[in-house]
Formats: C-alpha cells, structure tokens, sequence
C-alpha cells in the first residue's frame, strides 16, 4: 500500500512537473510580448565598418543596455548568422546553431550598445573577456566572445528568435531549459515516434511473455499439485505420467529461477533459438518461459493456500477433480494470487528492457538511441523512466480495480 | 414410531460394509468395520477423538480410500475401482465439522451449483428448489448473501441444504456442532432432527448425546479402529456394557 502511495505521490510531482514544461514557456512567452519593442531592429554594418541597428523580419534587439544583461534566455530553436568583420573591411558569414548563437548575440549586444564602432568591438570583446564578475549574462557572453572571435563576426542577426526579458531567477531559466530539453529530445525531428515504437515493442514482448508465462505456470501448477495431493493414490499408466511430468516441470523451474535472465535471453537468442531470425520472437519466448517458472510458483502457493475442505465439499458433491478445480478452486486462486500475479508482470515489463542486448528496439533501446542523437542523458533517460512508471501505474490500478471486484465476496 | 418404520422397510442394507480397514503409514485407524445401514435408518457414530469414527464416515462415501475391505452403497461396490465414485457421491451428501461452504459464490450458487453441473438441471429450476430448501431451514432471505456474512449456525444450515439440493439417498454428517458457538448448535440439530423425522437416512458422527438419543435408531460407539458397542440409543446410552463405553459416557455425560 506504501508503495503504491508513493507512486501516485511521485506521479503527481511528475504530471507536475510536466504541465510547468508546458505552462512556464507560455507565460514566459505572453509576459515578454508585452514588452518587446514595437521595432525588430537589424543590426549590421556599414561600408566603413560601423555597426548600425535596423528594422527586419524575425530580428529583435535591445537598444537599451539594460536589457542586455537579460539576454541570453532563449527559448526556440535559435540560428543566428553571424557576419564577419575583419577591419581592414572583408566581409565573411557563419551561421551557428543551438546553444552557442545565445552568447554571440549576448555579445553582438554588448557591442552594438557601447557604439559599434570597429575598435569597439574589441572593447566589447575584451568586456566578454574580463567580464563584470557580478554580470552572470556577461560571463556567459565571454564563451560567446570566442565563438566570434572564431566567426570574426561583426555583426549578426537572429531568425526565429524572441529574445525577450524575462524573470531573472534560475527557477525559471531551469524550467526554460527543461522544455528547451524536452523539445530537443522528444519533439525535434519527431523522435517521440522512436519511443512510440519501442514502447509498442516492450507492451507487445510483455503481453507476449505474459501469455507464455500464464499458460506454462498454470499448467504446472495444476500438475504439480494434482501430484502432491492425490499421486499416491493413482493407479495405471496415468500415475507414471504425471510422475514423469512433475518431475520434468521441477528440473524446469529450478533452472530457470536458478539463472539469471539475461543469461538466459543469451543463450536462447545466439545458441538455442538461433534458427529463428526475429529477435522480438526469441525474446518473447525467452520471457515467456523464464516467468513460467515464477508463475508456476505463485499458482502452485495460492493453491496449496485453499483450504483442503474445498476440494473435500466440491467432491462430496459428486464433482470431479477437474470440475472442483475449475469450479471452486481457481475463482479462490485468483483472487489470492492476483496482487504477487500483478508484482511478477510489473518485474516482467521492466525485465524486457533487457532485450535489448538480443537485439530488439524496445523503449530502453528508443531512449538510448535518443540519447546516441542528442547527445542528452538527462531527458530520454527520464522520459524512458517516466514511461514504465506509467505503465506499471496503469497495470496497478487496472488490478485494483479487478481485485475489489473479485473481493466482493469477503463483504461483512 | 421409528422402530416402527425400521420394521417395515424391507431389510435389503443401502450401504454394507464389510471388513473396513484404513490406515495412514503405520497408523492403524480401522481395523476391520462390519457395518449394515438400512434405508431411513439414523446411525449415531460415538467415540472418543482417534477412535476412527471420523475416518470410517469418510470412508464411506471415499473421501479417504480405504486400505482393505469393501464397501457396497446400493448393491454397487465403491471400493472398487471400477468404480466411478463420482456418480456415486451425488447420492450420498456430506456434512462437514468446518461447513466449507464455497466462499466465492453466493448462497443460491451454493446450493445450485452441483445440481446445475452434475445433474443437468436448468437454472430456473435448480434455483426455485434451492429457494424451497431455504424456506425450510428459515434462510430465504439469506440466498443472495455470501459465506462470510452468515454466522455459525447459518452456514451450516446452508451446508446441509448443499447437500440435500442433490436430494442423496443417505446424509454423512461429520461433527456438524463441533466448531459452533453453543447457542448455535440448537438450530443445526433441529435442521437434521426434521430431516430425521422426514425419513432421511442418516449417519452421524457427533458428541451430542442428547441428539443421539432423540434422533438415532442405532448407536455405535467405537474405539481403537473396531466397533466397540452398538444397539439401540437405549442399550448403548442407559446401559452400556463394555467398559470403554462406560468410561466414555462417563466423562462426556459430565
């Protein structure tokens, strides 16, 4: 019960977290409109080589100094061209993205405000230099200063950009940066299809596996305890068959919970089943008869748990050993067996992130693969987590629900 | 009355047991059970605990496979094993110590769920008898509730009702007051004492004297894995003969 409280708590701090993406940006967004500029001003040079700021599409600067200690909080995808200036009057382009483009527009600003005069660029760059230690802005313009030294820019203008004053508090700019991330590594290029795919891969192994897993773990069961209570007393060839399959289905599970998984889904996929091209199949076969084994357990303990007197009060009735089973153990089983049943399926959606390692594009895999792209760790890791977390919540609830409906008979 | 009645009916046994012998491991628990019980006749099993009373009631309808002896319900014999006991075991309702009513069904599904399965009734009918049944115990109005929400006394009621909604020729009662509060046991008694007066043939395993008295035709009292005593509830109860019987009476009469 504790867990599942702490996972609610830790769902709601991640829905939380989620809308705040979405919502800070928005505001940020509706906040600055107001005061940006009615001017999107140009900046660029002259034939002398002095800087001048103009009006032009998708070009937004601050004439105001003041403000330029506030740029630098970027949120969209930034481009920004910068136009080189050497002194002696070549002009050069070089257009960077990402990241970077922020600190050489902050430093482009720190040069237009202080004149734009040729020599004052390099005032302006030794200002990112040696910046005013207390100007946060600034000493991040100083590794923008090296980018334009290395552009040789003089001037440049950014596309697409709202470079807008915003709430200086690191609160902010760390959710700015979190939705900067999460578009980077979700939106971008549409890599949210990647884990759509490898999640539908990780749902399809588990149902999969679980199938598998259900029908071997029953069936052992029911064997192994049709054994256990009435082997003794059986009669003819069927006694030597059950005896025979009791004993194969213990060397079974004794082996499979004996070894690890990932040995496991190993040696099938490059030894056993190497015959089968179709690594998701290999897999599914491997998780399949691997949670056989655990499940066989859970059924064989819910049904040793009924009381003897069931199977007594079904048979003095007249019904057989199968009907009694059908009848009037297994309702009794499932219900007891469903919470550790539940445990057992959440262990298995996280194990098939193993599959990985035999080859299949499941969600773990997606969100690595997202990880190789972006070179982030943060976001697809966290995006991959967040995932399972809801999945396992989803399974949860869905049992909840079934086991409160199965429980109807232990009303008072 | 009922020594009247016992005269009458035609002397061909419903069950005959000749030679019972069970044993679990080295433990001998009948050591040879020779046992008539004609139709309508009420049998009283006493004894004291491990005197195999329990196991020769179980025996009888094969929840526990005797180790030697033969057993014939209806001029069939059940200990063989061509036997298919199932079928036989419709005929003969059980009666146990712990109810073990079917907690996951209801009531009516208690009661209906053998006559529906294994006897080919349709659901409308099992359950108007089954309501019929209730009537007559004074649970109707229980049908829709479940084991759980039934006292003692209730559920075992309900019990005898499962059983006899197969409408078997003989009841195996298996200490149905022992693991009952006192103040319910009288209601259980009074259920098998109208089934007794309506003629059902009935063993019973029981510590209450006074319900032997008033309901057996034929007391037995066992002890050690043999039939130690046995006549009538008058013989048996007033004026034992054997020592053991005395003994026991004694101490349970106390």
């Amino acid at each position: 019960m504790n867990i599942i409280a702490n996972k609610r708590i830790l769902a709601l701090l991640w829905a939380l977290m989620l809308i705040c993406t979405a919502l800070v940006p928005a505001m940020a967004e509706s906040a600055g409109e107001a005061e940006v500029p009615a001017d999107k001003l140009f900046a660029a040079i002259d034939e002398k080589g002095y800087a001048y700021l103009t009006a032009a599409e998708n070009t937004i600067f601050y004439s105001d100094p003041a403000l330029t200690q506030e740029v630098g909080l970027l949120r969209k995808k930034v481009t920004v061209t910068a136009t080189a200036y050497v002194p002696e009057g070549q002009h050069q382009t070089g257009t960077a993205e990402d990241g970077m483009p922020v600190y050489a527009g902050a430093a482009v600003l720190v040069w237009i405000t202080r004149g734009g005069e040729p020599e004052s660029f390099y005032i302006a760059r030794s200002a990112v230099k040696n910046p005013l230690k207390e100007n946060s802005i600034v000493s991040q313009a100083e590794k923008a200063g090296l980018e334009m030294m290395a552009f040789g820019a003089a001037s440049a203008y950014v596309h697409e950009a709202s470079i807008k004053p915003l709430v200086d508090s690191d609160f902010v700019q760390w959710w700015i940066n979190l939705a900067d991330d999460f578009y980077k590594n979700i939106i971008e290029y549409d890599r949210w299809l990647l884990l759509l795919s490898g999640l539908g891969n990780t749902l399809a192994m588990t149902a999969g596996a679980l199938g598998i897993g259900v029908i071997i773990g029953v069936s052992i069961a029911l064997v192994c305890t049709a054994w256990e209570s009435n082997g003794k007393k059986m009669r003819g060839p069927g006694k030597h068959a059950l005896r025979f399959m009791y004993g194969f289905f213990r060397v079974y599970t004794t082996v499979f919970r004996g070894t690890p998984m990932m040995v496991q889904l190993l040696l099938m996929t490059f030894v056993i089943l190497k015959g089968i091209p179709h690594a998701m199949t290999v897999a599914i076969i491997s998780f399949g008869l691997n949670s056989g084994a655990y499940v066989a357990e859970i059924f064989r303990g819910g049904i040793n748990s009924i009381d003897k007197g069931q199977m007594e009060a079904g048979r003095s009735i007249g019904m057989s050993y199968a009907q009694t089973m059908w009848h009037i153990i297994a309702p009794q089983v499932i219900k007891n067996v469903l919470p550790t049943l539940c445990n057992e399926f959440i262990t298995l959606i996280k194990e098939t992130s193993i599959a990985a390692y035999a080859g299949v594009m499941e969600l773990t895999m997606a969100g690595n693969r997202i990880r190789g792209q972006t070179f982030s760790d943060f976001m697809p890791l966290i995006a991959v987590a967040v995932i399972y977390l809801v999945l396992v919540m989803i399974l949860t609830w869905g049992v909840g629900i079934l086991e409160r409906r199965l429980r109807q008979s232990d009303a008072r | 009355m009922m020594q009247d009645n016992k005269i009458l009916t035609p002397a061909q046994p419903l069950i005959t047991v000749r030679g019972l012998q069970k044993s679990f491991g080295d433990l001998h628990v009948l050591r040879g059970v020779d046992q008539d019980i004609t139709p309508g006749e009420k049998v009283v099993l006493l004894g004291p605990s491990g005197s195999g009373k329990t196991t020769f009631l179980r025996c009888l309808n094969l929840l526990e496979q005797p180790t030697g002896g033969s057993i014939v319900f209806e001029g069939e014999e059940i200990t063989s094993p061509k036997c298919d006991i199932n079928k036989v075991r419709q005929h003969m309702g059980m009666v146990f110590q712990s109810f073990n009513l079917f907690p996951h069904l209801s009531i009516l599904k208690n009661i209906t769920l053998g006559p529906t399965l294994l006897k080919g009734m349709n659901k409308g009918e099992a359950e108007d008898r089954a309501m019929a049944l209730l009537r007559r115990v004074g649970l109707e109005e229980k049908a829709k509730a479940f084991p759980r929400q039934l006292s003692g006394g209730q559920q075992q009621r309900i019990a005898i009702v499962r059983a006899l909604a197969m409408e078997p020729k003989v009841m195996l009662f298996d200490e149905p007051t022992s693991a009952l509060d006192p103040e319910m046991v009288g209601e259980v008694l009074g259920v098998m004492t109208d089934l007794a007066r309506e003629g059902m043939t009935m063993v019973v395993v029981t510590h209450e004297i006074g319900f032997a008295r008033s309901v057996a035709d034929h007391v037995i009292f066992m002890d050690g894995g043999y039939i130690v005593e046995q006549g009538t509830p008058e013989a048996v109860l007033d004026d034992p003969q054997q020592p053991r019987t005395q003994d026991f009476l004694r101490k349970v009469l106390k």
